[in-house]
């Protein structure tokens, strides 16, 4: 569907699933930071859930529509206005061509995100309890959960104590490569060196000034800072969604249940 | 105690790194033979052709494996072979030490690379700078970068950064304290014992001593340089390397 952007936003992207495939020559993998709300978005429209759309920070892009077609809004709520007129987020909205999208507040969360589609798309019941379910996961105050990396062994035991009973804060150096985090100072026990060695999406690195930073959708492919562990896919989500100076604790997860977690999850997007 | 060959550190570990990777690992040393080990080892891993298997990213002394969930369940059910994602795990680097003990020559053959530098004090702006503190002449500087060959350990920091090694001691040079925020894409630079082109403007902090007229990464024809590769730098003239550039490609 064509549309034009006629003022430019903060920090706004088109996005798919990530490009798998060129990490090993430093090609980052990049994609949708708030997968879940990506999907969710795709989904409402009858699109493939993996389908490019536009992934919106405050303030936001404005947008003209050059035809007629549908789009859903989800995410973040920075109140949308369709010509002026408030529009919900989460449902099948037709716009016309000449129509004005604009974001006016942020009301919740950080990211918002914008799929489309010329097709009518078919009402479906299901979508509900999804929906519920997404806002559920993303904005309920919960623990980050994780599983300890290779470097989890290294540290003293009063930063892995603090790591798993005191909280953390989300910081202004956030963006789509890592958030950083502020909180107590963590440190290993002895000041070995590391080679850098290939990260993931949500893998915690722990940096010279003993404060930790998450990785998120366009990390470099290796890092060689001691890593810490993994936030599991299913938390990221939320992660993603945290504006700055909001309240983190950690707490450990093993592999079988953030399997399980994520494939539940999934199985209901594709339901 | 009968093991008197075995070379404990070329042999493979693993940890579930996450809910999403898979981390293999050596002896945690930036070493030519055990990242030989790592290339062979990630040859193997490629040859499966699992496609759960989204990247499988070599580095120093690890292979890390990225992979899809769903689809890397829909593969242990399909097999039949591996009982689960660790069992999986486990299998590779078993299967990957017979083939070691039955086959003499690996999938991994690395290709060599002729790379022409120009050393131009215009393109290496610290090669004057690292020449003094070396005691020795621009050009015995020059000599000994081209001496030797080098091998790709990895790729990171940018698409198509390869860190390459080692650099003859004598030349080695610490990365600045404080990057520059400019460096031209083409750029060679030193950081101790690594040896690196950079492949696009970017900030950087290595000592610059020369640049390639070669485009080092391109979103079509990707990495001039692949993990494993061995490389060579030539010295050419500012005169070759305007006449390399303006040649159309």
């Amino acid at each position: 569907m064509k549309i034009q952007i006629i003022k430019k936003g903060i920090a706004d992207s088109l996005q798919n699933a990530g490009n798998y495939g060129n990490q090993h020559i430093g090609v980052q993998v990049g994609g949708f930071m708030d997968y879940f709300s990506a999907q969710l978005a795709n989904k409402i429209l009858g699109n493939p859930l993996d389908k490019e759309l536009y992934e919106i920070h405050f303030p936001a892009s404005h947008f003209r529509f050059e035809e007629d077609g549908y789009i859903a809004i989800t995410g973040a709520n920075f109140v949308p206005v369709l010509n002026e007129k408030s529009i919900p987020l989460h449902e099948i909205i037709h716009v016309k061509k000449g129509d004005l999208l604009q974001f006016l507040k942020p009301m919740l969360g950080r990211i918002s995100y914008l799929a489309m589609t010329l097709d009518k798309p078919a009402l479906t019941l299901t979508n509900r309890k999804l929906i519920e379910k997404i806002d559920e996961l993303l904005f309920t105050p919960a623990p980050m959960r994780f599983i300890p990396g290779p470097a989890w062994n290294d540290l003293d035991t009063s930063s892995i104590q603090a790591i798993l009973h005191e909280p953390f804060q989300t910081t202004l150096q956030s963006n789509r490569m890592g958030f950083q985090l502020e909180g107590p100072a963590i440190k290993t026990i002895v000041s070995k060196s590391y080679l850098s060695a290939g990260v993931t999406r949500g893998t915690m690195q722990l940096l010279p000034n003993g404060q930790i930073i998450i990785l998120m959708a366009d990390h470099q492919t290796i890092g060689g800072y001691p890593n810490l562990g993994q936030i599991i896919l299913v938390d990221l989500p939320r992660l993603a969604q945290m504006v700055h100076h909001t309240t983190i604790h950690f707490s450990l997860c093993n592999l079988s249940m953030a399997h399980e977690q994520y494939q539940f999850i999934q199985a209901q997007f594709t339901s | 105690m009968l093991k008197i060959n075995k070379n404990e550190s070329q042999s493979w570990h693993f940890k579930a790194m996450g809910d999403h990777s898979l981390f293999f690992y050596l002896d945690e040393r930036m070493d030519e033979n055990i990242n030989t080990e790592v290339h062979h080892f990630s040859a193997f891993i490629r040859t499966k052709n699992i496609s759960a298997f989204k990247d499988i990213i070599p580095s120093y002394h690890a292979v890390t494996i990225v992979y899809a969930i769903d689809q890397l369940y829909a593969y242990l059910d399909s097999s039949k072979k591996y009982l689960s994602l660790l069992h999986l795990a486990e299998s590779f680097i078993e299967e990957y030490e017979i083939f070691k003990q039955q086959h003499t020559s690996f999938q991994y053959e690395p290709n060599n690379i002729e790379i022409p530098v120009c050393y131009h004090p215009l393109f290496g702006i610290d090669l004057v700078k690292i020449a003094a503190e070396k005691n020795k002449d621009v050009e015995e500087i020059i000599q000994i970068h081209c001496s030797k060959i080098y091998r790709v350990f990895c790729l990171g920091f940018k698409p198509g950064f390869a860190y390459m090694g080692e650099v003859d001691k004598s030349i080695q040079s610490p990365r600045h304290p404080k990057p520059r925020p400019f460096v031209d894409a083409g750029s060679v630079g030193i950081a101790g014992s690594q040896t690196g082109i950079y492949p696009s403007d970017s900030p950087g902090g290595w000592q610059i001593i020369g640049r390639t007229p070669l485009t080092v990464f391109d979103p079509i024809h990707l990495a001039l340089l692949n993990p494993g590769d061995l490389v060579r730098f030539r010295a050419i003239t500012k005169e070759e390397f305007d006449a390399i550039k303006n040649i159309p490609s």
